[in-house]
């Protein structure tokens, strides 16, 4: 009896009982899910949690091609050497009790997305930035330019002294002002000036990042620019990665990230197998295709 | 000098003349917009418990330092001025406890000419309000009991002692107030005496 009482009563006060992974992911409390999984080493419990996590965000994507006269008038000129397209994908999370999550996409392309073979080097399939943009044009973007000039702190500094002490501290340190150098960025004007084509090819991507909707989940929209040999062992590869954390108290965030690399089709066969395979409808993550899932 | 201006001018008048192509842009096509269902909103079931949340570490270093009165109470009433210099380890009991395992050891000075080597153990037991939200920082250890019980061996009135004390101390935002009760042996007086002490007690490691 005394040695029960004694068991009960450390138990009580020297320790406080561990939820189990699973009970926590059923009961979606997923910010100790996230925890319990980051300090997990048994990578099935990561699995699991994240595979949780992934599925009760109810992950839904549509890709589609966009349509712009320049796209056209691109890929007419250059039909025997290459495809050119402007690949947009939308994606939608449901709201989960997560304090902090992240989505983000990128694209490439490869011979094979699961096999063994490396991703292609500087891969036609990009994100749509002005840089690829004007890559595919033909356009050469302006180079950011260095400036310089007198007015740091550390002059400053020179010159109050100089003042402060009636001159005096130049004889323990000259008077040499040292310019500072910094980096001036082309301006939206410049970059229309000298690359009009991928200027004009720029104001087709537009909304790109994440957006919280109301009264929860999240929208999110990525481009990618396509130029691609017509090769039909080339797939584009899309990789969604997310990234769930909970803050913890008196230490680092606990996180999980997620990544699930799929296919969205052989490069010259975009124009075809994206309406067939997503329609007018966003579809399920997992619907795109067979996918590889890495969890951190 | 004359050859400098009329560069600097040339560089103007290129700058200004510099054939610009002007922009047309093409205005772009409205892009077809999918269908998404109406987002769900999944909510936790009950109320949102706090274990891993909690901060994992378990073991934290300790610096005491105590100030104050010991008031011998046999053979002979009489007062004087005591200080202690501890250090130690706390080891908390498991994660989302709020007892943990105090080892100490340091030096103990009373004013009847007392001077002792201290090495002790005892509990902490957190007693501060529990914040209900895990984000938010905690404050269960800002106010925290202990009972301690040291033993002790030095000299005591010119004399070789061995002894024992039994501290409850009570810290509050790192002030701690320790009141007990020690007795010292020497070869010829047992030594009763209480003490009262005030002073800081500072944890390593503990993040706040």
């Amino acid at each position: 009896m005394n040695t029960r009482f004694t068991m009960v009563v450390l138990g009580a006060t020297l320790s406080a009982c561990a939820p189990s992974a699973r009970d926590l992911v059923a009961r979606r409390h997923f910010r100790e899910a996230i925890c319990a999984a980051h300090d997990d080493r048994d990578p099935a419990v990561r699995r699991a949690v994240s595979d949780a996590v992934v599925r009760d965000m109810g992950l839904t994507v549509h890709a589609q091609l966009v349509r712009a006269p320049l796209i056209a008038e691109l890929q007419q000129a250059r039909a025997r050497h290459s495809t050119v397209a402007m690949l947009r994908f939308d994606l939608q999370s449901d709201a989960l009790p997560i304090d902090e999550t992240t989505v983000r996409a990128s694209f490439g392309s490869e011979r094979s997305l699961f096999g063994s073979s490396e991703p292609r080097r500087g891969g036609g399939v990009r994100s749509a930035t002005i840089d690829a943009l004007a890559a595919v044009t033909r356009e050469r973007l302006p180079r950011a330019r260095q400036g310089s000039t007198y007015l740091t702190f550390d002059n400053l500094l020179r010159g109050a002294a100089a003042v402060l002490t009636g001159g005096i501290s130049l004889a323990f340190q000259p008077m040499q002002m040292q310019p500072a150098t910094y980096t001036i960025a082309p301006s939206d004007a410049e970059i229309r000036r000298a690359a009009p084509r991928a200027s004009d090819l720029a104001l087709h991507v537009h909304s790109t990042g994440c957006t919280t909707l109301s009264p929860g989940g999240t929208r999110c929209r990525w481009y990618a620019i396509i130029e691609e040999v017509p090769d039909a062992e080339l797939v584009v590869r899309l990789e969604v990665t997310h990234r769930a954390s909970a803050p913890r108290r008196r230490d680092e965030a606990c996180y999980l990230q997620t990544e699930r690399r799929m296919s969205l089709g052989r490069v010259g066969d975009l124009e075809r197998t994206l309406p067939e395979r997503f329609g007018t409808r966003a579809i399920a993550i997992e619907r795109v295709g067979p996918s590889r899932v890495i969890v951190y | 000098m004359m050859f400098d201006a009329a560069s600097y001018l040339a560089c103007v008048l290129a700058q200004v003349l510099q054939p610009t192509a002007p922009w047309h842009p093409t205005p772009p096509e409205p892009q077809f917009e999918p269908t998404f269902e109406r987002p769900r909103v999944v909510r936790e079931q009950g109320p949102s418990p706090t274990f891993y949340r909690l901060e994992p570490r378990l073991v934290y270093g300790l610096v005491r330092t105590q100030l104050g009165v010991h008031v011998r109470i046999v053979p002979t009433s009489v007062a004087a001025f005591t200080f202690d210099q501890l250090g130690g380890v706390i080891v908390r009991a498991g994660r989302g406890s709020r007892a943990a395992l105090l080892v100490e050891g340091g030096y103990h000075y009373v004013g009847f000419g007392s001077h002792f080597a201290v090495a002790g153990a005892g509990l902490l037991i957190d007693a501060g309000p529990e914040q209900s939200d895990a984000s938010q920082r905690s404050t269960r250890d800002r106010l925290r009991f202990g009972v301690i019980v040291d033993g002790l061996a030095g000299i005591n009135e010119s004399q070789s002692a061995l002894g024992l004390r039994a501290s409850l101390v009570l810290v509050m935002y790192g002030v701690s107030v320790a009141v007990g009760h020690q007795w010292a042996r020497t070869p010829t007086v047992d030594a009763h005496e209480a003490f009262l002490t005030v002073g800081s007690t500072i944890t390593i490691g503990e993040r706040r």
